[in-house]
């Protein structure tokens, strides 16, 4: 994706400024032809380590969850107005992830050390969810913006 | 905190019940609804072929869907971690993780041993005291402002060494605790991402982390894919709000993005930091507010206007985030009715900065 070598990426970087010669006034024309590929380097070195990434044209996005990251997510790119299919996929029957309380839960393999298991709905189809019947916000999940 | 914007009804406490927050959500997406595929599984995401892009396949969907980009918000607290332990499989006593803890009156007359101290162990703590026979064992391996001194009624105990066919525990300190009824692992969860390639690499062999990511969100080797809500120890809906700000321009072609390699180097450095462990998504206060200011100057970069706000944090919010363990004690000491802080007496007076 990156040239490593800058001297080759010369003309490009002149194709981008306009021709040879505004390169060569914007230098200031009458230093040594040595000086002037050197000051060109050094700056197309500079754009070389300063490059961007470049992605393609992107117009269909999908997320996984609508948990409040997806949900969010799909406000975000509905906001900007350039989208041509936003699609939110959710397991569950509602938004709101592990906030979906479920009175019911599910023994865990004992130990449980594998991320390539990952724990099914139960047989009516719930995802367990890990929110207790106590649990309210703690000091790392909300703290209100208060409506006025 | 609530997303910028989308504050909670006045007359919700505080520090929300779990039953507010999912209504908060359900509120907060009424019109987002059009865009959800509810009891729909995504089975596998790929490369598409040719490239770019990514070919995902549902339980719902009996041909592959093509996407430009796919965000994963799948969450990181649904697949518990639970340590292998010798004797762990022939113990006779109940294991439980704190995924599967509901009300403490389950422990009831038990002799309880609590593996853990981060925020849900130390929860659950304070609800099993009123319940367990004799103290409260808890196994804590890194002490915490909160937990030094112990509460009362808590023994505390270094890791442990072994479980044993008698029903009791020995620890690396040579203590052993008999009788035990029940151990409670509140020792976090794994990072899955199970419907991705496994070549991919996507996640550390033992599920700590998510790799190859620029700041915790864009996967560096193709960009187009993205993670939210990863980083752990931060107010979470802010935070998401920020990255899907961020990528939403991103991805409209607003933002750039740097070169490849200058995003490995992000990473490299955060490995130096906290290592390639589980810390690695790990920010608290005050680095969560300076990772949200990172992402703000990112957002307001975007050519053009318009697009959702990124929270921005000044001196009200961080003042506010440096005090919430504070704030929750003392809420929570006044019957947890509270609706504003200044009621509880913490007033910000416009004067304090981020240390």
């Amino acid at each position: 994706m990156i040239s490593t070598g800058p001297l080759r990426l010369i003309p490009a970087l002149e194709a981008f400024n306009g021709s040879a010669e505004v390169v060569w006034r914007k230098l200031g024309g009458g230093r040594s032809v040595e000086d002037i590929c050197l000051t060109k380097i050094h700056a197309q070195v500079k754009r070389v380590k300063y490059m961007m990434t470049t992605l393609p044209t992107i117009r269909r996005v999908a997320i996984v969850g609508a948990g409040a990251s997806g949900l969010v997510a799909a406000r975000a790119l509905r906001e900007e107005g350039c989208f041509t299919a936003i699609d939110v996929f959710e397991q569950r029957g509602d938004v709101g992830g592990l906030w979906n309380y479920t009175p019911q839960t599910k023994a865990t393999d004992v130990p449980s050390v594998d991320p390539n298991v990952v724990e099914g709905p139960d047989e009516k189809g719930t995802y367990i969810s890990a929110v207790y019947d106590n649990l309210g916000a703690s000091h790392h999940i909300c703290l209100l913006d208060k409506a006025v | 905190m609530s997303f910028p914007g989308h504050p909670f009804p006045s007359a919700v406490p505080l520090f929300p019940h779990h039953t507010q927050i999912i209504s908060y959500l359900r509120t907060y997406s009424s019109d987002l609804h059009s865009a959800i595929a509810f009891r729909t599984q995504v089975l596998s995401i790929v490369p598409s072929d040719p490239s770019p892009g990514w070919t995902l396949t549902t339980s719902h969907s009996s041909t592959p869907l093509h996407y430009d980009a796919v965000m994963i918000a799948t969450g990181h607290y649904n697949t518990p971690y639970i340590p292998s332990l010798p004797g762990l499989s022939t113990f006779p006593g109940t294991i439980v993780h704190s995924r599967n803890f509901r009300l403490p009156q389950e422990f009831t007359g038990k002799k309880v041993l609590l593996v853990g101290n981060s925020v849900s162990a130390v929860g659950i703590a304070e609800q099993l005291l009123q319940c367990v026979r004799g103290p409260l064992l808890q196994v804590i391996r890194s002490p915490t402002a909160s937990t030094t001194p112990p509460p009362e009624g808590i023994k505390v105990l270094p890791e442990i060494a072994a479980l044993h066919e008698d029903g009791s525990v020995s620890f690396v300190d040579g203590a052993v605790e008999t009788g035990v009824d029940v151990v409670l692992f509140a020792t976090g969860y794994l990072f899955t991402l199970p419907f991705f390639p496994k070549e991919m690499g996507l996640i550390t062999p033992h599920g700590e982390r998510v790799v190859n990511t620029f700041q915790h969100v864009f996967y560096q080797r193709d960009p187009t894919l993205c993670f939210l809500g990863l980083p752990m120890k931060v107010i979470p809906f802010p935070l998401a709000q920020s990255q899907a700000a961020w990528v939403a321009r991103v991805y409209a072609g607003r933002v750039q993005l740097p070169a490849r390699e200058e995003m490995g180097d992000w990473e490299s450095k955060e490995v130096e930091k906290k290592g390639s462990g589980r810390r690695f998504h790990c920010y608290g206060f005050p680095w969560d507010a300076e990772y949200l200011d990172g992402i703000e100057a990112m957002v307001d970069k975007a050519e053009g206007g318009g697009g959702l706000e990124p929270a921005r944090w000044r001196e009200w919010e961080s003042w506010v985030r440096g005090r919430m363990a504070m704030i929750r004690k003392t809420f929570e000491e006044t019957g947890k009715r509270a609706l504003t802080m200044e009621e509880l007496g913490f007033v910000f007076e416009g004067r304090v900065v981020r240390p």
